[in-house]
């Protein structure tokens, strides 16, 4: 009878040890889940800053290929392995150095020799083609991120 | 005396002293604290993913349906545009298989963008929950030099998005554009 007692009075309620390891459980849960939410929200945010910087990198493409459908010649007066952009001034397009901003992004647009191999296909290497370019359009962001868009331009409408 | 003895343990046993009253309701109201921050901080993020994620599903599927109609359409339907100011109407035009195809990209009264095809409505193309509140269209036309270009149409988007879920709002303006395929 008398051990019987004691023993339910041994159990009886939770110690202040318990309510600490508990809590820091309880902490540990809490905490993990702010952080994953935390993370998933950069995630998505990267995604749509990518998505959107995409877009402004296509746009510089296709802009090289506007200015190319005006005259081969502006091309050939950018100098190649150098950054250049082409803005909307309010009235006309214009090519300016260096990058320019929107918004957070920044946009360069590099052109390259274009270069072809012995069999006339464009190459990394080779005879260089006086009547291509190859262009890269670069946009960056906060943190150093880069969202390039690369492709060839050729003087195919001069007479 | 067994009784006694007994009553003493009891004593001992039940119920708790002020300093663990006051140490056990610091820490409810401790972890009370950080419990509410962690679920407000939780919500709030939960809220802003649903927006960014409604408008990357608008800028990744919306705006490249509008680029991929650009890009290939062979002419800029002027008659049935309205160009260069705010909620602007494009259309375009292409021919697939002999048959000429427009596609018509206008806001609705709701502040959707909407897609027509071919007297169809096609939908919206941005999630419930997204608004534009600018839509404007240019169409910015080359001046080749003579032998040297082509006549080219560049078409210039200059788009400012909103994402609302309960009373939080997230805005995105955006610029793009593409060049048309009869040009190139």
């Amino acid at each position: 009878m008398k051990y019987k007692q004691r023993t339910i009075l041994k159990y009886f309620g939770i110690s202040l040890i318990e309510v600490v390891v508990g809590s820091a459980i309880l902490l540990t849960v809490v905490i993990s889940l702010v952080f994953v939410s935390v993370q998933a929200l950069r995630m998505n945010q990267l995604s749509l800053d990518r998505a959107q910087a995409q877009l402004i990198a296509m746009t510089g493409f296709e802009l090289v290929r506007f200015t190319r459908d005006t005259s081969f010649t502006l091309l050939e007066g950018m100098d190649t392995d150098t950054s250049y952009d082409i803005v909307w001034n309010g009235t006309d397009f214009e090519i300016i150095s260096g990058a320019s901003q929107f918004g957070k992004f920044s946009r360069a647009i590099t052109l390259y020799p274009a270069y072809r191999d012995g069999n006339g296909n464009i190459a990394s290497s080779g005879t260089e083609d006086n009547q291509g370019r190859r262009v890269v359009s670069s946009v960056s962001w906060e943190g150093g991120v880069v969202e390039e868009q690369e492709g060839y331009v050729f003087d195919i409408f001069r007479d | 005396m067994q009784i006694k003895n007994i009553q003493k343990n009891n004593s001992n046993a039940s119920g708790v002293t002020l300093i663990e009253t006051l140490l056990y309701m610091s820490l409810f109201t401790l972890l009370s604290g950080i419990m509410i921050t962690a679920l407000i901080t939780t919500m709030g993020s939960l809220q802003e993913i649903r927006m960014t994620r409604a408008l990357l599903h608008t800028t990744t599927s919306g705006f490249d349906r509008m680029i991929f109609e650009v890009q290939n359409a062979d002419t800029l339907v002027l008659q049935d545009s309205t160009l260069a100011v705010n909620s602007s109407i494009l259309t375009v035009s292409r021919i697939e298989n002999g048959v000429a195809q427009v596609a018509s990209f206008f806001l609705d009264t709701d502040g959707s963008l909407v897609l027509e095809q071919d007297g169809l409505i096609q939908g919206p193309l941005n999630p419930t929950g997204v608004t534009f509140d600018r839509f404007l269209v240019r169409s910015i036309s080359a001046n080749p030099v003579s032998g040297q270009g082509v006549n080219s149409n560049f078409i210039f988007f200059d788009i400012g998005m909103t994402a609302r879920v309960g009373s939080r709002v997230k805005h995105v303006d955006t610029l793009f554009g593409a060049t048309i395929k009869g040009s190139y």
